[in-house]
């Protein structure tokens, strides 16, 4: 009679090693379960998943800020670097815009005192005046699939959803969740992204989609009325998150014969950003800006 | 009968714990504002669960993982549970060809197919997330990005957790 080729030690540990893969390839099945299952969760009760991400927000905004501040002057150090070059025609540039804002001031004081006197005959009434809250970006937290950034003010410094965030250039996104110190902004280059907006001098009504690209597309325009290259996008106001007039950029051709937007606010620059109240809500706290 | 020695717990509790420490810097360190524009830049942490999952994968289980995941999509916007699935992905690759990528070429061979794998899933679900076509070029240029720039950005990781005296 042959010998056993494997003793029953050897047995027992071939069966405990079979077992222990098994119960590896359970835990991925499992914990992949678990992970789809968030994701189908989170599509579903938005809630929760905002108030988690508020409180993630909350303990993390401090260290990003912290360790944002030196990149943030690393980066500001080497684009003035690059641009002393440039310093001899950067002030002729300087000066002949100078000579030509002061022009318009004489102009824009002469409309104001006009637009004030319209305004008392008219008997007009301009709503609440607009509060802001200018803040640092302290943290890019969107990625291939998503555009977002995340800011160092909360619900502590008058922040709340859907306030409209704006750059010097024009319209950033809105606030999408906010935390009681931080809060996160959505682009208006995410996917989630949907702007009612208005197109050139005809205000004809479009629907601003975002791809997660730098270029956002314009949707849903009538078929009569299509979009000239060059034409200035401003927000519609339909919906009311946004005031009407925030401009946000030019159209473009795309692909296909389809339109999109090339928006004024520079994606590399945008370091700080105003938090902006139309008085919707209470008034932002006024005494934490530049925080 | 052996004496547990204080430093010597410290050093071996730090030993386990320094990949999942390095994943959550590098988690923050990548979150911060890049002045790239909108351009998607090598997928640092991937690279980094890749290697930790191959060289320290006792140090880095499946669950810890899950949980770190889970803590790249809340701090970020990404679904909840994208990055987590994503992980795992990597993880049971990484722990497949664990024997097989033992040289560091064979390390950075191995990450193709995990990387493309990963593109690939990430995508189907956040087309699926949004029920729209997702447009899959920023996708597959971040995992070419991730593919090439891997051995530049896979030598400093493997020293600081340690993988490059493949260890447990």
């Amino acid at each position: 009679m042959d010998e056993p080729k494997h003793s029953v030690g050897e047995i027992v540990d071939d069966g405990l090693r079979t077992a222990g893969r098994a119960m590896r390839r359970l835990t991925y099945a499992g914990l992949a379960l678990i992970a789809f299952g968030l994701v189908l969760v989170g599509k579903v009760d938005t809630r929760i998943v905002d108030s988690a991400r508020g409180g993630i927000a909350d303990i993390s905004a401090p260290v990003l800020d912290a360790l944002s501040y030196p990149i943030a002057s690393f980066y500001e150090w080497i684009r003035d670097i690059a641009t002393v070059g440039d310093l001899m025609s950067e002030n002729r540039r300087l000066r002949e815009e100078n000579a030509r804002l002061a022009k318009l001031r004489l102009i824009a004081h002469d409309l104001r005192a006009e637009n004030a006197g319209l305004r008392r005959l008219l008997r007009f009434d301009p709503g609440p005046i607009a509060t802001s809250v200018s803040t640092r970006v302290i943290a890019d937290t969107g990625g291939v699939f998503a555009r977002s950034l995340m800011v160092h003010v909360g619900t502590a410094q008058g922040v709340r959803k859907n306030l409209a965030v704006l750059s010097a250039e024009g319209l950033v996104g809105r606030v999408q969740n906010v935390g009681q110190r931080s809060a996160r902004i959505l682009l208006i280059t995410d996917l989630n992204s949907k702007i009612p907006v208005a197109i050139g001098n005809s205000r004809r009504r479009a629907i601003l989609s975002g791809t997660n690209g730098s270029t956002p597309k314009l949707e849903f325009f009538a078929s009569d009325a299509a979009p000239v290259p060059g034409a200035l996008v401003l927000t519609s106001g339909d919906g009311g998150i946004f005031r009407p007039g925030l401009p946000i950029g030019v159209v473009e051709p795309g692909g296909d014969s389809s339109w999109q937007v090339r928006p004024f606010v520079d994606w590399d620059l945008l370091d700080f950003v105003r938090i902006v109240d139309y008085g919707q809500s209470p008034e932002i706290d006024l005494a934490q800006e530049g925080q | 009968m052996a004496r547990h020695e204080p430093l010597q717990d410290l050093d071996t509790w730090s030993s386990h714990a320094t990949p999942a420490l390095v994943l959550v810097g590098l988690i923050l360190l990548t979150s911060l504002p890049m002045p790239i524009g909108q351009w998607p830049l090598p997928n640092l942490v991937l690279i980094a669960v890749y290697i930790a999952s191959a060289r320290r994968p006792k140090s880095l289980p499946a669950g810890l993982l899950f949980g770190l995941g889970l803590l790249h999509d809340l701090l970020g916007s990404t679904p909840i549970g994208l990055h987590a699935l994503e992980y795992l992905v990597v993880h049971a690759i990484a722990t497949q060809m664990r024997r097989a990528a033992q040289s560091f070429v064979a390390l950075w061979v191995g990450f193709i197919p995990a990387v493309a794998i990963a593109a690939a899933m990430t995508w189907a679900v956040i087309s699926l997330y949004h029920m729209v076509w997702v447009a899959p070029d920023l996708v597959l240029t971040r995992a070419v990005a991730s593919a090439l720039a891997f051995p530049a950005l896979a030598l400093p990781v493997l020293w600081l957790i340690g993988g490059h005296r493949n260890a447990a």
